[in-house]
C-alpha cells in the first residue's frame, strides 16, 4: 500500500506555452515530479498522484480556430468544457463522443477539453459513434524530456506518422502535457428520442437491444436499467417505470423525418416484448444526462463505483450475476458492453470477484468512484500481462524517461 | 530514393537462413529461390523493386513468432506483407531482410452477430469480411479500393480509408482488437470484442504504424447493418469554386453524406470516355454525393442537398432513381484510375489532405505546376475530408519525365502541408513520402516518433528504411536533449 504524501514545492500556476515548457525543463532538470490539472475536476480518476508539485494549466485557455463547415475545432488544453460547449450550441454542432458533464447543463460543465481528451472520457453515444480518441485530431504537447512536439494535424483523414494521437487520448497525463488539442466536431442530430421497453429481466433487456441493433433503424444508445436502480433516474416516466424486472432503453436520433420513421418501425419490430413508452427530446434528454453522469447510481460513503467494459452480448448475463451479490446495484450503457457497478466498499470494494468474472470473458474493469485511500491500495486500471505491461513502461520511458509526470496515476512506475 | 545499403555479410549467410527458416516453417512457408522471389519483389508501389533475401510465409501465430523470435536473436531485418497492395511502398522488400507474408493466414475464425464483430486472420482481404456477413444484412465499412484485394492485416497496418471515411471513419475507428507479435516474439492481444483500451491505446497507436511496430496477425473489427436505402446525386458545376463551396455548405447544414467524390475536368472526361455513366462532359467540377440510410430520411436529404447545391450554382443535378443507376454513378469515379491509363501511358497516384476551404487555391496551384513541370494533371478528391488524390500523367519512356512527375508530386504534396494539410490521408508514409517528412514535422516530432518505435522495436529490425528519413539509433534518442544550451542544473546526474 502506497503512502499519500503532500507536494513539497508551491503549486505553479502554467500562464502560456513558454512557460510550460519551462516548468517542465526545470523538473527534468532537478528531476523534480510533476502533478498535472487542469481545473482537477476528473482528479479522482486513476490513483493519487504523489508529486514534488501541482501545476495547473490556467492560463493555457481559449479556442483558437472554429470552423463548423470544416467541422474542425482546435483549443488550448485548459479551455474550459463549457466555453467548448458553448461553442459548438452556438453552431447547432456537438462533441459526438458525449463526454460526463459533472453537470446537468452545457454552462455548468465541469473541467476542460484536455482534462476530457486525457482521460478518454465519453458518454452514452461512444457506442456508436467513437471514443473521445476517435475525435482528437492532432495536439501540440511537451513530453517528460522538456521537448516540444505536435502529431496529427487539423484534417479529417491524416495517416502521416504514427497516430499519437490515440495514444495521447486516455494516457491521464503521464506521457506528455498537450498545450493545444484540435477535434473533429459533428452536427448535433436535429431529434432525439428514448424508446422504453419492459423486460422481465437484464437478459431479456440485452435481447432487446440485440434486437434493436440487429435492424437497419439505427439506434445511437442502448442502456439496461434493473428496477432497483431505475428508481434513482432524474427522468419522472423511467422512475415510475417499472415495478420489477429490467427496461431496455434505445435512443434514436437524427432528422425529425427520420426519427419518426424509425421509431414508428422499432416500435413495431419490438412489440412482441413488454410494455413500450416513448420519450420525446427533452425527458430522452434527461434520463441521456441520468446515464452519462452516472446519476443513476447515487455516490455514497460506503460505496464505490466501478465501470466493466465487456463484450456487449455479456451483459445481461453480467448484470444477472452481479444481482445476486447483496447491495450491488449496476446498469449497462453501450448495449450491454460497458457495465456500472455500485459495489459496497468492503475491503476490497468487489476488485477480485469483477476482475475474476472479466477475465473469463475479455474485457476490463476501472475504479471510477472511490475514496484516496481506496484508490491508493487498489488496481484502478486493469492489471496487464507481463509483457503488455512491460511494453507500456517502455512507451512511458519513450516520452517521460524520468517519469516526472503525473507518476504513478495509472500503474506502479506509469 | 535511397534504402539502407544491403548487409553483404547477411546476404552470404541466405542459404543457412533459408534452412533455419524451413526447420520452423516446413518447406511449404519457406520460398528462397531467385525466380520464385520475382512475386514478392514489389507492392502497389511498382516503380520500386528488390529482391528479399528469403520469403517466410507462416501458417499461424506461433510460427509468426518463432520467425521473429529466430530473426531477433540473429540480428535479421523483417519486411512485414499483406496482400501487397500499398501505393507507398510500404512492402518493398530488403536485399538483406527476411519479407514474413501474411498471405496463408487467411481464415476468418469467428463471427459473432450478438456482439457485431469478426475475427480474422490478418491475409483475409477487406472485401471478404463483408461477403461473409452480408447474408445476414451486415457489412465491414472502411472499403478502400483495393478491397477486393488487400488485406485486413494490411488494413490496420496502414489505417485504411475509402469514400465513406467522412460518415464511418477510417480502419482505426472500426477495430475492436488485434493479436501482435513484437520483433521480441511476444504475443499481445490488444483489445478484443470490448471497447476502449481501459489503459494506453496501444492498439490505436499500433494502426497505420506500416509494419514497424509490430505484426499483426488476428483482427476483430466491428459490423454495422447495412444502410435501408442509398441513392446517389450526380451534380455539375461550372467552376471547381462553387463545387468546393457546396460541400462546405452542406455540411454546415448539418448533413454528413456517406460519401462526397469530386471529379474535375480530365478526370470527368477519361472516366466518362471509359465507362459512359452520363457525365456532364462540360463541367469543370463534379460532385457525387451519396446518403443513406432509412428511406424516409435519405428521400428528405436528397431534396435537401438538391436545393443547396442550386444555390450554389450548381449547372446539373441528377439523383439516382434505380441501385444500378447509383452504381452506374459510382462506375466513373472507381473506373478513374484505369480511365486515367487510357490516356496516358503512366501516371503517378497522389494522396494529400487539405483543410477542405483550401481546394480552389490548392486548384490554382496545381494548373500552375501542370505548367511549370509540362504534365498533365487529373483529380480526383473525397470532397468530404478533403483528401486529394490528383493523378499525375507521364510517360516512363520518356527521357526525365519520372523524374519530372516525381517532382511534380513532391510539389503537390509540399502544398498540401503549406495549406495546413498533411503529406498522406490513407495511402501511407513508406518510401513513397518518406523524404518529405521533414515537411511536416519538426527534428523534434520526427524524434518523438522514432522513440516510440524503440519502445517496441530497439533493435530497429522491422521494416526499417520506411516512413523516417534519418535512422537514429536508439541509444542516441533516448539521450536527454538539452534545450536551449543546457538543463537548469547540469551538476545532477541524469541518464
Amino acid at each position: 500500500m502506497r503512502v499519500i504524501l503532500n507536494p513539497t514545492l508551491p503549486p505553479h500556476a502554467v500562464r502560456d506555452h513558454d512557460d510550460l515548457l519551462e516548468v517542465i525543463t526545470a523538473a527534468a532538470g532537478q528531476k523534480t515530479t510533476l502533478e498535472i490539472r487542469g481545473q482537477g475536476s476528473r482528479q479522482g480518476l486513476g490513483r493519487p498522484v504523489m508529486a514534488d508539485q501541482v501545476i495547473t494549466l490556467d492560463g493555457l485557455n481559449g479556442i483558437t480556430t472554429y470552423e463548423p463547415d470544416e467541422l474542425v475545432l482546435i483549443a488550448k488544453s485548459a479551455t474550459p468544457l463549457a466555453d467548448i460547449l458553448k461553442a459548438l450550441d452556438d453552431a447547432g454542432q456537438m462533441l459526438a463522443f458525449d463526454p460526463p458533464l459533472g453537470a446537468t447543463s452545457h454552462k455548468d460543465a465541469k473541467g476542460t477539453l484536455g482534462g476530457v481528451i486525457a482521460t478518454n472520457s465519453s458518454g452514452p453515444r461512444r457506442m456508436v459513434a467513437g471514443a473521445a480518441r476517435d475525435y482528437l485530431l492532432g495536439f501540440n504537447a511537451i513530453s517528460g524530456r522538456a521537448e516540444g512536439f505536435k502529431s496529427g494535424s487539423r484534417v479529417m483523414k491524416n495517416v502521416t506518422g504514427y497516430d499519437l494521437s490515440k495514444l495521447m487520448a486516455g494516457s491521464f497525463g503521464t506521457l506528455a502535457v498537450m498545450d493545444e488539442i484540435t477535434i473533429k466536431t459533428m452536427p448535433k442530430p436535429e431529434d432525439a428520442v428514448t424508446l422504453l421497453i419492459k423486460a422481465k429481466d437484464e437478459i431479456e433487456a440485452a435481447a432487446i437491444i440485440r434486437k434493436a441493433f440487429d435492424s437497419s433503424y439505427e439506434p445511437t444508445t442502448g442502456a439496461i436499467i434493473p428496477a432497483k436502480t431505475a428508481i434513482f433516474s432524474s427522468c419522472k416516466p423511467v422512475k415510475d417505470f417499472l415495478k420489477s424486472g429490467a427496461m431496455a432503453a434505445i435512443r434514436l436520433e437524427g432528422f425529425s423525418v427520420s426519427v419518426k420513421s424509425r421509431v414508428e418501425a422499432l416500435t413495431a419490430l419490438l412489440s412482441s416484448y413488454g410494455e413500450i413508452v416513448t420519450l420525446a427530446q427533452k425527458e430522452a434528454d434527461i434520463l441521456h444526462s441520468d446515464l452519462r453522469e452516472v446519476t443513476l447510481l447515487p455516490e455514497q460513503n460506503n460505496r464505490v463505483i466501478w465501470k466493466m467494459s465487456c463484450p456487449p452480448a455479456e451483459g445481461g448475463k453480467i448484470m444477472t450475476e452481479l444481482a445476486k451479490r447483496p447491495n450491488c446495484r449496476t446498469y449497462a450503457d453501450w448495449g450491454g458492453g460497458l457495465i456500472w457497478i455500485s459495489h459496497p466498499a468492503g475491503l476490497d470494494g468487489g476488485a477480485e470477484i469483477l476482475r475474476k468474472m472479466v477475465t473469463s470473458i475479455g474485457g476490463h474493469v476501472t475504479l471510477v468512484s472511490a475514496s484516496e485511500n481506496m484508490r491508493a491500495k487498489a488496481d484502478v486500471f486493469e492489471p496487464q500481462p507481463a509483457p503488455l505491461f512491460e511494453l507500456s513502461r517502455r512507451v512511458k520511458a519513450s516520452f517521460d524517461p524520468l517519469g516526472i509526470l503525473n507518476p504513478g496515476r495509472m500503474y506502479e512506475g506509469i | 530514393m535511397q534504402m539502407p545499403s544491403p548487409d553483404q555479410d547477411m546476404i552470404a549467410r541466405r542459404n543457412k537462413i533459408a534452412d533455419d527458416l524451413t526447420k520452423i516453417l516446413g518447406s511449404d512457408g519457406v520460398v528462397s529461390q531467385q525466380g520464385a522471389m520475382s512475386v514478392f519483389e514489389s507492392d502497389g508501389l511498382n516503380g520500386y523493386r528488390a529482391t528479399p533475401l528469403v520469403v517466410a510465409l507462416p501458417a499461424n501465430t506461433e510460427e509468426v513468432s518463432q520467425v521473429l523470435k529466430y530473426c531477433h536473436q540473429h540480428d535479421i531485418k523483417v519486411v512485414p506483407r499483406g496482400a501487397g497492395t500499398s501505393l507507398s511502398g510500404g512492402a518493398l522488400p530488403l536485399e538483406d531482410g527476411v519479407l514474413l507474408g501474411l498471405s496463408r493466414m487467411n481464415q476468418i475464425l469467428d463471427i459473432d452477430y450478438d456482439n457485431r464483430a469478426v475475427v480474422a486472420q490478418p491475409g483475409v482481404t477487406n472485401l471478404a469480411i463483408t461477403h461473409a456477413v452480408e447474408g445476414r444484412g451486415y457489412y465491414y465499412a472502411p472499403d478502400p479500393s483495393s478491397q477486393i484485394a488487400c488485406s485486413i492485416g494490411g488494413n490496420v497496418a496502414e489505417n485504411s480509408g475509402g469514400v465513406h471515411c467522412l460518415k464511418y471513419g477510417l480502419t482505426t475507428n472500426n477495430l475492436l482488437g488485434i493479436e501482435l507479435v513484437t520483433m521480441e516474439g511476444e504475443i499481445i492481444t490488444l483489445g478484443g470484442k470490448h471497447l476502449d483500451a481501459g489503459a494506453y491505446d496501444l492498439l490505436g497507436v499500433m494502426t497505420g504504424s506500416e509494419g514497424l511496430l509490430g505484426l499483426v496477425t488476428e483482427v476483430t473489427v466491428r459490423i454495422l447493418q447495412k444502410p435501408a436505402t442509398r441513392k446517389a446525386l450526380l451534380i455539375g458545376f461550372d467552376s471547381a469554386l462553387s463545387a468546393g463551396e457546396a460541400v462546405g455548405a452542406i455540411i454546415a447544414d448539418g448533413v454528413i453524406p456517406a460519401g462526397m467524390e469530386m471529379m474535375d475536368n480530365p478526370a470527368i472526361n477519361a472516366a466518362e470516355d471509359f465507362v459512359s455513366a452520363g457525365y456532364p462532359r462540360e463541367a469543370d467540377a463534379l460532385l457525387i454525393v451519396e446518403l443513406d440510410g432509412p428511406e424516409a430520411e435519405v428521400q428528405a436529404l436528397t431534396d435537401r442537398v438538391a436545393k443547396i447545391v442550386k444555390k450554389k450554382d450548381a449547372s446539373s443535378i441528377r439523383v439516382s432513381e434505380t441501385e444500378a443507376e447509383r452504381e452506374l454513378f459510382w462506375a466513373g469515379r472507381k473506373s478513374a484510375f484505369p480511365a486515367i491509363g487510357r490516356i496516358s501511358p503512366d501516371y503517378l497516384c497522389m494522396d494529400g489532405t487539405i483543410p477542405r476551404r483550401q481546394l480552389p487555391e490548392m486548384l490554382s496551384r496545381m494548373s500552375r505546376m501542370s505548367q511549370q513541370f509540362g504534365l498533365r494533371v487529373a483529380n480526383v478528391f473525397h470532397a468530404g475530408d478533403g483528401n486529394l488524390h490528383p493523378l499525375i500523367l507521364f510517360d516512363a519512356n520518356k527521357e526525365g519525365d519520372l523524374q519530372r512527375a516525381e517532382d511534380f508530386g513532391a510539389a503537390i504534396l509540399k502544398s498540401c502541408v503549406e495549406l495546413g494539410g498533411v503529406l498522406t490521408g490513407e495511402h501511407g508514409v513508406g518510401v513513397e513520402k518518406r523524404d518529405l517528412m521533414g515537411e511536416m514535422f519538426t527534428e523534434d516530432d520526427l524524434k518523438q516518433q522514432q522513440r516510440l518505435k524503440c519502445a517496441f522495436d530497439p533493435g530497429h529490425l522491422l521494416n526499417p528504411g520506411k516512413v523516417f528519413p534519418v535512422l537514429h539509433r536508439c541509444a542516441e534518442l533516448g539521450r536527454l536533449h538539452v534545450h536551449n544550451g543546457q538543463l537548469p542544473h547540469p551538476d545532477l546526474p541524469r541518464f
